[in-house]
C-alpha cells in the first residue's frame, strides 16, 4: 500500500530523479523521442523544488516580516 | 484586536479549538482555506470555458477563437468592476452579470438564457474537478457543528452565493453550514472590510464571540481583527511548495513540450483525503496506464469530431475498459456534446474468424494469421480456430493428399513444402470453399443479425476501438460485412498496431496505432512489446471471451466460452489480481479529462511524457515493478497447443518475464534487453 503522491508532491513510482536519471541516460543512449527531455535548468528546479521545497519555503515562510499585502499598504502610505 | 498567523493547519486547528470554545460563531473563507485549488492560478479554469463557449458558437456558424472569447470576459469583467468601483469601495463583479453581457456581445441576437445556463454549470463543473476540500478543516467544521456553533463562509469572489453553494454541497460540506456570504451579491468584501459589518448586521452576529479562518492577511486577517472580530491566518507552507511546483510545471509545459504530459500529470494527482494509500497495482493503473489511455481515448474523440465519426465500438474485450475511460473523460474534455454515439462490441477472433467465412471461404490471408502463432501446425488448428467440421471436410482434404494432421508450418517437425503447396490448391479448390461457406454461413448470418441490433449499418462511418495487434478482429469483421451496400466506412484505432501481416487497406476499411504503430518509427513507444499481454490484462473485461455467435429461430445468441474449465479459473484468478489496477486506470480517467480541458493540450502534446513513461516503465522498470505488474495468467483460445522444433523456434527471453533474482542482481540486464530491442526495431 502506498499513496499516489509523495510526500515531496511528486508522482509515486516516476519522481523527478527518475525522470532526470532516464533523461541522462538518454543522453548517451538513444532510448526515443523525449522532444526536449527535461532539460537541465528545469529539471535542476523541479529536482531542487521537491527534495529541499520544505524546508526553503520553511524559512521563506516563517522570516518575511511582512506580506505582500502589508508592504503595498505601507507603499501605498 | 491582533490576528495570528499560523504555518500548519494542525496548529491552526488546535488554537482554533481553543479560541472556538469561547465563540458562538466561526466563519471559514472558501477558496484556499476550506477548498485548496489543483491549479496554482484559478483564472487558468476561465479557459476550458472560453473554449467551450468558443465550440458553441462555432456550431451555429459564429466563428470566434476562444482567445477572442476570453478577452470579452474579461473585458467585461473590467468594466463591471470599474463600475462597482464608482459606488462600493470593493471593486468586485458577479459572474451572471459580466457572464451574460459577454454572452449577448458573442451571440448577439441568438443568446437564450439556456446558454448561460449551460456555460454557469460547465464553468462549475470546471471550477469543482479543480478543487479539493481540505480534509481536517472539514472535520473541525463537523465538530463545531456538531457542537452547536453558527458557521459561515465568506468569500471574496465573482461567483454569487448558490454557486458557491453548488460548489460547497459538491465539496460535501454545505449541511455544516449556516450560510455562505459572497461579495459578488453585495459587492461589499472582505479586502474592505464591509464584509463583516454586513453579515453581523444581517445575522445579528456579536464580534465578541466571532472567530474568523482564513489565508489572506490583510482580508482574513487585518480586516476583522479592526472589527473586533478574533481571527487566525493559515499560511501554508506545504500549500507553497505544492503550488509552487505545479505552477512550474505549467509554465514550462509552454516552452518545453516534455513538460506538457508531465503538468497534466501533476494536475491529475489526488490531494488531502483522496490521497489515501492504496495497492501498488492500484497506483500503477492510476498513474501509469491512466494517462496513456486517457490520451488514447481523447485522440479517438477528437479524429471522430475531425473526420465526422458517427458512432464509436469499443471492441470486446479490452473495449471495456477503454469505454470506462472515455465515459468519464468526454463531459469535461467536449462539453459541447458533439460527440459520437459509443457502444460495446461483443467480438473475438475465433468467433470472427468462423463467421467472417461465409462471405469469402477461407482465404491465405486467414490462414497465414492462423498459422502464426507458433503451437499452431495442421489443418486442426485451422478447423479449431474457424469453428469448421473437420469430418465433412476430410474428403477435401484427402482429394489435395491432406489430413487434418499433416504438418502445414516450417517450424514444426515433419514439415515438407509439398504440404504447403497441397494447401494453396486445397484454398483454391471451389467445391472446398464451397462446403466452408456453408459451414460458415449461419454464423456469418448471426453476425449481421447482432450488428443490425447494435446499429451497426445505420452509420456512414464507425470508429472501432482495439487494443491492438494486427487488426485481426477488424479484418475479420470486415470480411464478414463488406459486401452489404450499407457496410459503413471502418476506422480502426488500436492502442499499439504491431502488423505482423500486412493489413489489407482500402477506400472504406482503415487501421492506425495511435500509441504505438509499427509504421511509424518510434523507439519510445515500441517498448509496449516489452509486456503487451499486461496491457491485455490491464483492459480486459471481467467476462468470458465470446466463442460464437449462434443463429436462433427469432434472431441471434451470443456464446460465451465456459468459466469452469482450468483456463477460466485461471481467467478469473487474474481478473481479480488486476481489479486494483483497473479500478486505478477508471479513477485516473476523469482527473485526465478534468486536467486536460483545462490545459487545452491533445495527445501530440503529452506525446514525449507518455514515451518516457513506456520506457521508464517498460524497458527500464524497478524490479518490484516487474513483479507487481507482470501478469499470472494469459489465455489466447487462437494458440494451439503444439511444441515447435526447438532448432527452428527459439523462445526469446524477456525482460518482463526474466527470474526475480536476475531482476534484483544481474548487472546491465535492462540496458542489454533494450540494445537487443534497438536491432529488433531496426531489422523491423
Amino acid at each position: 500500500m502506498k499513496r499516489l503522491f509523495t510526500r515531496e508532491f511528486d508522482i509515486s513510482g516516476n519522481t523527478m530523479y527518475r525522470v532526470v536519471k532516464i533523461g541522462i541516460l538518454n543522453k548517451f543512449i538513444p532510448l526515443g523521442n523525449f522532444k526536449q527531455g527535461p532539460g537541465l535548468r528545469p529539471a535542476c528546479t523541479l529536482l531542487v523544488l521537491h527534495m529541499f521545497g520544505k524546508p526553503l519555503f520553511w524559512c521563506s515562510t516563517r522570516f518575511r516580516r511582512h506580506t505582500q499585502y502589508l508592504r503595498l499598504r505601507i507603499l501605498r502610505k | 484586536m491582533e490576528w495570528q498567523t499560523f504555518y500548519s493547519l494542525e496548529k491552526l486547528i488546535q488554537k482554533g479549538r481553543e479560541r472556538a470554545d469561547r465563540c458562538d460563531v466561526v466563519s471559514f473563507d472558501l477558496f484556499d482555506t476550506l477548498f485548496i485549488r489543483r491549479i496554482h492560478d484559478p483564472d487558468l479554469v476561465k479557459l476550458p470555458v472560453a473554449r467551450y463557449i468558443a465550440a458553441c458558437a462555432t456550431r451555429i456558424g459564429i466563428e470566434i477563437s476562444w482567445q477572442k472569447v476570453q478577452k470579452i470576459r474579461d473585458a467585461n469583467e473590467q468594466n463591471q468592476r470599474k463600475e462597482t468601483g464608482l459606488t462600493f469601495e470593493d471593486r468586485e463583479a458577479c459572474y451572471p452579470v459580466f457572464m451574460e453581457k459577454s454572452l449577448q456581445q458573442i451571440f448577439a441576437d441568438r443568446y437564450t438564457d439556456q446558454l448561460l445556463d449551460d456555460v454557469t454549470s460547465y464553468e462549475l463543473e470546471m471550477e469543482s474537478s479543480m478543487l479539493v476540500p481540505r480534509g481536517a478543516l472539514v472535520d473541525w467544521l463537523a465538530e463545531l457543528h456538531a457542537g452547536g456553533k453558527k458557521i459561515y463562509i465568506l468569500s471574496d469572489i465573482y461567483l454569487p452565493s448558490r454557486h458557491l453553494k453548488t460548489l460547497a454541497r459538491r465539496g460535501g460540506f454545505l449541511h455544516y453550514t449556516d450560510e455562505i456570504v459572497s461579495s459578488a451579491d453585495s459587492f461589499l468584501a472582505k479586502a474592505s472590510g464591509k464584509a463583516f459589518p454586513l453579515v453581523q448586521e444581517r445575522f445579528g452576529l456579536d464580534p465578541s464571540s466571532w472567530l474568523h479562518i482564513g489565508d489572506n492577511p490583510f482580508s482574513d486577517g487585518l480586516r476583522p481583527a479592526q472589527f473586533g472580530i478574533q481571527a487566525l491566518v493559515l499560511n501554508d507552507v506545504s500549500e507553497k511548495q505544492r503550488k509552487s511546483l505545479i505552477k512550474r510545471y505549467v509554465n514550462y509545459s509552454r516552452g518545453n513540450i516534455f513538460y506538457r504530459g508531465r503538468a497534466l500529470h501533476q494536475l491529475m494527482l489526488p490531494h488531502e483525503g483522496e490521497n489515501v494509500p492504496q495497492p501498488e497495482l492500484y497506483g500503477e493503473g492510476y498513474n501509469f496506464l491512466g494517462p496513456l489511455i486517457g490520451g488514447f481515448v481523447q485522440h479517438i474523440a477528437e479524429e471522430c469530431r475531425r473526420l465526422g465519426i458517427t458512432k464509436v465500438f469499443f471492441l470486446s474485450r479490452e473495449g471495456y475498459t477503454f469505454k470506462k475511460v472515455w465515459e468519464q473523460c468526454m463531459p469535461l474534455l467536449f462539453p459541447d456534446g458533439i460527440l459520437p454515439e459509443i457502444d460495446y462490441l461483443y467480438v473475438s477472433r475465433m468467433a470472427l474468424a468462423g463467421a467472417g467465412c461465409a462471405e469469402e471461404g477461407l482465404t491465405r490471408g486467414s490462414v497465414s494469421i492462423a498459422f502464426l502463432p507458433p503451437g499452431n501446425r495442421d489443418f486442426r488448428d485451422i478447423a479449431r480456430i474457424f469453428q469448421l467440421d473437420l469430418e465433412s471436410l476430410e474428403p477435401h482434404l484427402s482429394r489435395h493428399h491432406l489430413t487434418a494432421e499433416t504438418c502445414l508450418v516450417p517450424r514444426h517437425e515433419g514439415f515438407e513444402k509439398t504440404n504447403r503447396l497441397r494447401l494453396m490448391e486445397l484454398l483454391d479448390d471451389e467445391h472446398f470453399q464451397q462446403e466452408i461457406r456453408c459451414q460458415s454461413r449461419s454464423k456469418g448470418r448471426a453476425l449481421h443479425r447482432y450488428l443490425e441490433e447494435m446499429q451497426f449499418f445505420d452509420h456512414q462511418q464507425v470508429a472501432i476501438v482495439d487494443i491492438g495487434w494486427l487488426g485481426t478482429i477488424q479484418r475479420f469483421l470486415y470480411t464478414a460485412v463488406k459486401n452489404r451496400a450499407d457496410c459503413p466506412r471502418l476506422h480502426g484505432f488500436l492502442f499499439g498496431a504491431t502488423r505482423g501481416v500486412k493489413y489489407p487497406e482500402d477506400l472504406r476499411n482503415s487501421i492506425q496505432g495511435v500509441i504505438y504503430d509499427r509504421n511509424r518509427f518510434d523507439l519510445a513507444a515500441s517498448t509496449i512489446l516489452y509486456a503487451r499481454d499486461v496491457f491485455e490484462e490491464a483492459c480486459r473485461a471481467p467476462h468470458p471471451t465470446l466463442d460464437g455467435y449462434e443463429l436462433t429461430e427469432g434472431g441471434y445468441r451470443l456464446r460465451f466460452r465456459r468459466e469452469d474449465d482450468e483456463t477460466g479459473r485461471a481467467e478469473k484468478e487474474q481478473d481479480a489480481y488486476f481489479h486494483p489496477l483497473q479500478q486505478g486506470i477508471v479513477d485516473a480517467a476523469s482527473r485526465f479529462g478534468a486536467a486536460s480541458a483545462l490545459l487545452g493540450y491533445s495527445l501530440d502534446d503529452y506525446r514525449p511524457w507518455f514515451h518516457y513513461l513506456m520506457t521508464a516503465k517498460m524497458a527500464f522498470p524497478k524490479s518490484s515493478e516487474v513483479t507487481t505488474i507482470r501478469h499470472k495468467h494469459h489465455l489466447d483460445d487462437f494458440h494451439g497447443r503444439h511444441i515447435p522444433q526447438s532448432s527452428k523456434h527459439k523462445e526469446r527471453k524477456q525482460l518482463w518475464n526474466a527470474p526475480v533474482l536476475s531482476l534484483y542482481c544481474s548487472p546491465l540486464l535492462r540496458l542489454r534487453y533494450f540494445w537487443r530491442h534497438i536491432k529488433d526495431v531496426l531489422r523491423s
